[in-house]
């Protein structure tokens, strides 16, 4: 088996030994911050399991967008110390929620968005470039293949 | 020195020097119309103008021959091309108006011992005068010196009348004379001499024809001095002179030495006392029976086959040498298929007619001629001094002598006419033409004063190729020639054509004789050859011409791809048109190397547009790419603002 696909495998697996020792020890230390970040991180995973088109890449935009929203609920259940109390009553704020949630719809639409207006400019491009190409066929054309009828005048 | 005249002033200016005023015209003189001269830079002296049409082609030698007893030449200038022969006036009326008597003593001292010794210096030369005749010579009042007008201004003998020639050139049309040689001079001095001995000319009164007869039947001297009284003294020098033979004539220098009385010792011809019946006369001499037998050529080949004409000569005239050959020749006559061009009985006259008189010129396709006088029997024919016939005939004697000469390679063939048919048909082979061109090259290429024979400007008497162009420019306007006479046969006719290329072959250049077989529309052919003589005769501005040429030349660009470069050249054509330099008006439309540098950048247009074509073809697969690229870029801009907002939450979070 080749390398590149092993680490592809690898990185889809992505579960490895010390994974699970982070994850044990954070779940040892601070239970509360893991909640935060697992239920706000939520929305990554149904996308991963409801869009099997969203690779790498959309992944990692739509997690800036989360990490956008989890920096303040994150930030208040480290003040509190991790406290249990502090951090199911931020994953209950609808507020913090709906953002969160949002996010990935304004990845997707901030994404959709751009690319349609990069296609326009695209096109734009293209179309420009054709009539500048047309422009000089029709100029050489003139110029060459005219067997000197017309400029009798 | 404001001379400015117009087309219709009687007045001409040669040389802004000599002012002719032509409605005052003199008596001929040497045979050209002549018209007094008026020198403007010197008040007072004036000059006859001569206008020769056709100049001799030794004209540039004798024009520079000075003697005494010959009217020199003063100067000689080109007025629109044509050439005007300015000399002194005559020192008094010809001998055409009155001979009158003169002594002995008188024809010795000035006649007979001046025009010997002008004669010896023309023949030291290498020239011959072929000019005396009566109206040629001039007496001052008073005087009993003669003066010979100007040489040169006549081609050969063409002006002498019958009566003057020996009968080895009065037997030929004037203009197949040729130049011939000093005794033919010295013979027509002896007629002169006999004229002024008896007062009046010999044979007064009788047709060509008839003096011709009585010649070839007496012998000229006989034929001449019979019943006049001829002083003694003189009789044995003139028996000489006017011998036929011409080996039997003095020289120029016996003629000097000349005192009353001198006797000249001479072989007698002893005629036949049984003439040869030839065509119902009665001959007596090989030279008559020559005559003769060109005239009746059936009777003398039939002659010659029953070998009646070898017995005559052996048994009557004791001439076994010359019996003997005319029997080899009258064998020759039966097949003998050396050459099948020529027709055998042909061959077989002429041979026999040099054997029996090898003084006689060529007779050739029954015609009398010297073969040197071929090139100016061609400029008479071509100016239409014979009937249309003769000039067929005389074209065809002409590149029959040219291309085979090796016909005439006898032993029989007298020297002088070997000499002269060599010299021909090296002259014919230098031209580096064929078959017309060649025969209308010939008086061109022998003779550099020889005017231009084109219908169109024969009595112009063009032989200047600057004049011509000028002529031609000056001739060209819509009603004289169409336009589509130019687009169909050229702007000059054959002989025009004929002439420039003569005049430039002589400078050393060919300007057109391949490209014109490559197959040059002949306009063009014309142009080259004009810019050509243009570049090397004239300098002057051929506008009119270049204005004809513009309409043909702008459909020539059509070669030129380039919409822009055939523009700027027509507009660069119709300017250099006005300026007249033919060259560059020519090398604007015939430029190889622009040419080849247009098809190349055609070329390369062709390549660009396939290219271009082949891009707009590839579209689709563009577009794929260019949607591929569009959501990359989404994303990565995306991806931007998602770092942006992070970074502005991680901000509003720590900093506010």
């Amino acid at each position: 088996m080749k390398e590149a696909a092993v680490r592809e495998r690898e990185g889809r697996m992505a579960f490895k030994w010390w994974h699970g020792l982070i994850l044990g020890l954070l779940l040892a230390y601070v239970p509360g911050s893991l909640l935060v970040g697992g239920v706000l991180l939520l929305p990554l995973v149904v996308l991963h399991f409801v869009d099997p088109d969203a690779d790498r890449q959309r992944m990692m935009i739509v997690l800036f967008y989360l990490g956008a929203v989890m920096v303040h609920p994150l930030r208040t259940a480290w003040l509190a110390h991790g406290d249990w109390q502090t951090c199911v009553q931020q994953i209950t704020q609808p507020i913090t929620l709906i953002l969160d949630w949002m996010a990935v719809g304004v990845a997707w639409l901030v994404a959709e968005a751009s690319a349609i207006g990069a296609r326009l400019w695209y096109a734009d491009f293209a179309r420009r470039e054709r009539r500048a190409i047309e422009k000089r066929i029709a100029a050489l054309r003139d110029e060459w293949l005219d067997t000197g009828a017309k400029d009798k005048t | 020195m404001d001379y400015i005249q117009g087309d219709d002033s009687p007045e001409l200016l040669i040389a802004d020097r000599y002012l002719v005023n032509t409605t005052q015209k003199q008596s001929m003189i040497g045979g050209c119309p002549t018209w007094v001269a008026q020198d403007i830079t010197a008040t007072g002296s004036t000059w006859l103008a001569l206008a020769p049409s056709m100049p001799s082609p030794r004209f540039s030698e004798l024009m520079f021959f000075r003697h005494e007893s010959v009217i020199g030449l003063h100067a000689h200038e080109y007025h629109n091309g044509a050439l005007w022969v300015l000399c002194a006036h005559p020192p008094g009326p010809s001998l055409a108006e009155g001979l009158g008597l003169w002594s002995e003593s008188q024809i010795i001292d000035g006649v007979i011992r001046p025009m010997a010794d002008a004669l010896e210096k023309l023949d030291t030369a290498g020239l011959t005068c072929r000019g005396i005749r009566p109206e040629n010579l001039f007496v001052g009042q008073g005087l009993h010196k003669v003066v010979l007008g100007p040489l040169g201004v006549a081609a050969g003998a063409t002006l002498q009348p019958v009566l003057f020639e020996p009968l080895c050139s009065a037997a030929c049309h004037p203009t197949a004379r040729g130049v011939g040689t000093i005794a033919c001079d010295v013979f027509s001095l002896g007629v002169l001499v006999l004229s002024l001995c008896i007062g009046e000319l010999p044979l007064k009164g009788l047709s060509d024809a008839e003096i011709l007869r009585r010649r070839f039947e007496l012998g000229s001297a006989t034929a001449y001095m019979q019943g006049h009284n001829v002083p003694a003294g003189l009789v044995s020098l003139l028996e000489a002179m006017l011998s036929d033979a011409p080996e039997n004539r003095p020289g120029p220098g016996d003629l000097i030495t000349i005192a009353p009385s001198k006797l000249f010792s001479l072989r007698a011809e002893i005629p036949a006392r049984t003439p040869l019946m030839i065509g119902g006369v009665e001959v007596r001499t090989p030279r008559a029976l020559a005559w003769y037998g060109g005239k009746y050529q059936n009777e003398f080949l039939s002659l010659l086959q029953r070998k009646i004409i070898s017995q005559w000569l052996h048994r009557e005239l004791e001439l076994s040498v010359m019996s003997s050959l005319i029997e080899q020749a009258g064998v020759a006559f039966l097949p003998s298929g050396a050459n099948k061009a020529v027709d055998p009985t042909t061959m077989v006259v002429t041979r026999a007619i040099a054997i029996l008189d090898p003084a006689a010129p060529m007779f050739w396709a029954g015609r009398w001629f010297w073969p040197e006088a071929i090139p100016q029997m061609l400029a008479h024919a071509e100016a239409g001094a014979f009937p249309p016939d003769e000039q067929r005939n005389i074209r065809g004697i002409a590149s029959f002598l040219m291309t085979s000469p090796e016909v005439f390679d006898a032993p029989t063939l007298p020297a002088l006419q070997a000499t002269q048919i060599g010299g021909l048909a090296v002259a014919a082979r230098r031209t580096g033409a064929k078959g017309m061109e060649q025969l209308r090259r010939l008086p061109y290429d022998m003779n550099v004063y020889q005017p231009c024979l084109s219908s169109r400007c024969l009595k112009e008497r063009i032989s200047l190729s600057a004049g011509l162009l000028q002529w031609l420019n000056g001739h060209l306007s819509e009603e004289e020639v169409s336009a589509e006479d130019i687009g169909r046969s050229g702007f000059m006719d054959d002989q025009m054509r004929t002439f420039l290329e003569s005049h430039c072959a002589r400078q050393g250049i060919v300007p057109l004789a391949q490209s014109q077989k490559a197959g040059l529309p002949s306009w063009l052919a014309d142009l080259t050859l004009l810019a050509a003589a243009q570049r090397r005769f004239d300098k002057e501005a051929l506008s009119s011409i270049a204005r004809r040429a513009l309409p043909l030349l702008e459909t020539e660009l059509k070669q030129w791809r380039s919409r822009t470069a055939r523009a700027k050249r027509r507009a660069k054509l119709s300017q250099l048109a006005e300026a007249g330099n033919l060259t560059r008006f020519l090398d604007n439309v015939n430029d190889p190397a622009g040419l080849q540098k247009d098809r190349k950048m055609a070329r390369q247009a062709e390549v660009e547009i396939a290219h271009l074509e082949q891009i707009l073809e590839d579209e689709p697969n563009r577009k794929a790419v260019h949607e591929k690229q569009a959501r990359n870029a989404g994303e990565f801009f995306s991806l931007l603002v998602g770092i942006v907002v992070s970074m502005a939450s991680i901000w509003l979070e720590f900093c506010q």
